[in-house]
C-alpha cells in the first residue's frame, strides 16, 4: 500500500468527458449503453482506470468513432487549440 | 454484462428522479480518506476485542460468561457494514452485476487480503499461548482446551478473514464519484468525527461498566 507498484502502467488518456457532454448523456446512461457501472465512467473520465481492449472497443462502437479519437498515450490537445488551427 | 446494447447512438430521453435519501445513504462513507479512517477504526476495534478476550482487565466483570463488551460487538458489525456499503459491497462472493474494472478491484483486494490473514493467524497462534494454561486433561489421554478465550480467538479470526478484503478495498479504492444529484448532509469529517465519539464513548462506559446489561434489569442466575 505505501509501497510503489512493481509495473506503473502508463497512463491511457481519453476523450469521454468530452464526446458524452457533446452527446448531452449522463454517466448513467452512458454506462447502460456499455455495461458498466456508472462509477466506472467516471473513474475512466479522471483517469483512475484504464479500460480493457473490450471496454474500449465498446465505448468506440458506441460512439461510432475509431479508437485512438478517444483513447491515446499522449493527452489529447485542447478542443479549442484544435478548431482553432487554420484549415 | 447490463444495460442497452454498444450500437445504441440515439441518448436516452429519460430523467432520474433523484432517489430517497435514507439513514444507510448519510453514514455511507464515499472518500477514500473517511474509508479509510473507518478501516483504521474496525482495525482498532478487533484489536479491543481480542484484548477483552485473553485479558480481564479490557473485559466487562470478568465472569467467565461475561467477558465480551456488548458494544463492541455491537459496534463490529456498524463500522463494518460503513465500509462494506462504502466499496459497494463488491468484495461480496455472490455479487450479482460487478463489471471488469469492479472485478479487477475486487480480485486485488482478495491478493491483498491473504497475506495479511497469514500474519493474523500468526499473531492468533501467539495469543493461543496465554489460553494454553487454562487447557484440562482428557478424559482418556491428551489435553482438551475448553476455554472460552479458545472460541473468542477463533472469533477473532473469522471477524479478520470477513473484513480484510473489503478492508483492503476500503483503503485502496478513489474517492467515490459526487452524485449527479447531490444531496445536503453534514460534511463527511464531521459525521465522521461524530460517528467516533459516540462509538468510542460507548465503548469506554462498557469498559468501565460492571455488567453488560446496563440500565436494563439483569436476568437472575
Amino acid at each position: 500500500m505505501g509501497r510503489e507498484p512493481r509495473h506503473v502502467q502508463p497512463p491511457i488518456h481519453n476523450r469521454l468527458q468530452v464526446l458524452r457532454a457533446e452527446r448531452g448523456l449522463s454517466r448513467q446512461q452512458l454506462s447502460d449503453a456499455v455495461g458498466v457501472n456508472y462509477q466506472t465512467i467516471g473513474y475512466l473520465e479522471r483517469g483512475d482506470y484504464s479500460p480493457s481492449l473490450d471496454l474500449a472497443f465498446r465505448l468506440a462502437e458506441f460512439f461510432d468513432l475509431p479508437i485512438e479519437a478517444i483513447f491515446a498515450r499522449t493527452p489529447f490537445a485542447p478542443m479549442s487549440r484544435a478548431t482553432s488551427t487554420p484549415l | 454484462m447490463r444495460g442497452a446494447s454498444a450500437s445504441v447512438h440515439t441518448p436516452a430521453t429519460t430523467t432520474y428522479e433523484p432517489a430517497e435519501v435514507t439513514w444507510r445513504d448519510a453514514v455511507t462513507t464515499t472518500s477514500r480518506a473517511s474509508r479509510r479512517r473507518w478501516t483504521a477504526c474496525y482495525a482498532l476495534l478487533l484489536v479491543l476485542l481480542v484484548a477483552s478476550i485473553v485479558d480481564d482487565r479490557f473485559a466487562v466483570g470478568g465472569a467467565d460468561d461475561e467477558r465480551m463488551p456488548l458494544i463492541l460487538i455491537v459496534a463490529v458489525p456498524v463500522v463494518f457494514g460503513m465500509l462494506r456499503r462504502g466499496t459497494r459491497r463488491l468484495t461480496a462472493l455472490d455479487h450479482p452485476d460487478l463489471d471488469e474494472r469492479d472485478i479487477e478491484a475486487r480480485d486485488s483486494a482478495y491478493r491483498i487480503a491473504f497475506p495479511l490473514l497469514v500474519l493474523v493467524m500468526i499473531a492468533a497462534l501467539a495469543l493461543l499461548a496465554l489460553s494454553l494454561p487454562q487447557a484440562v486433561p482428557g478424559p482418556r489421554h491428551g489435553w482438551f482446551l475448553e476455554s472460552q478465550a479458545l472460541i473468542g480467538i477463533g472469533l477473532w479470526i473469522a471477524l479478520w478473514a470477513v473484513y480484510l478484503p473489503t478492508g483492503a478495498l476500503a483503503w485502496r479504492e478513489p474517492d467515490a464519484l459526487e452524485s449527479e444529484t447531490q444531496h445536503g448532509g453534514l460534511p463527511e469529517p464531521l459525521r465522521d468525527a461524530l460517528l467516533g465519539l459516540a462509538l468510542a464513548g460507548a465503548i469506554a462506559l462498557s469498559l468501565l461498566a460492571e455488567s453488560n446489561t446496563g440500565f436494563l434489569p439483569s436476568s437472575p442466575r
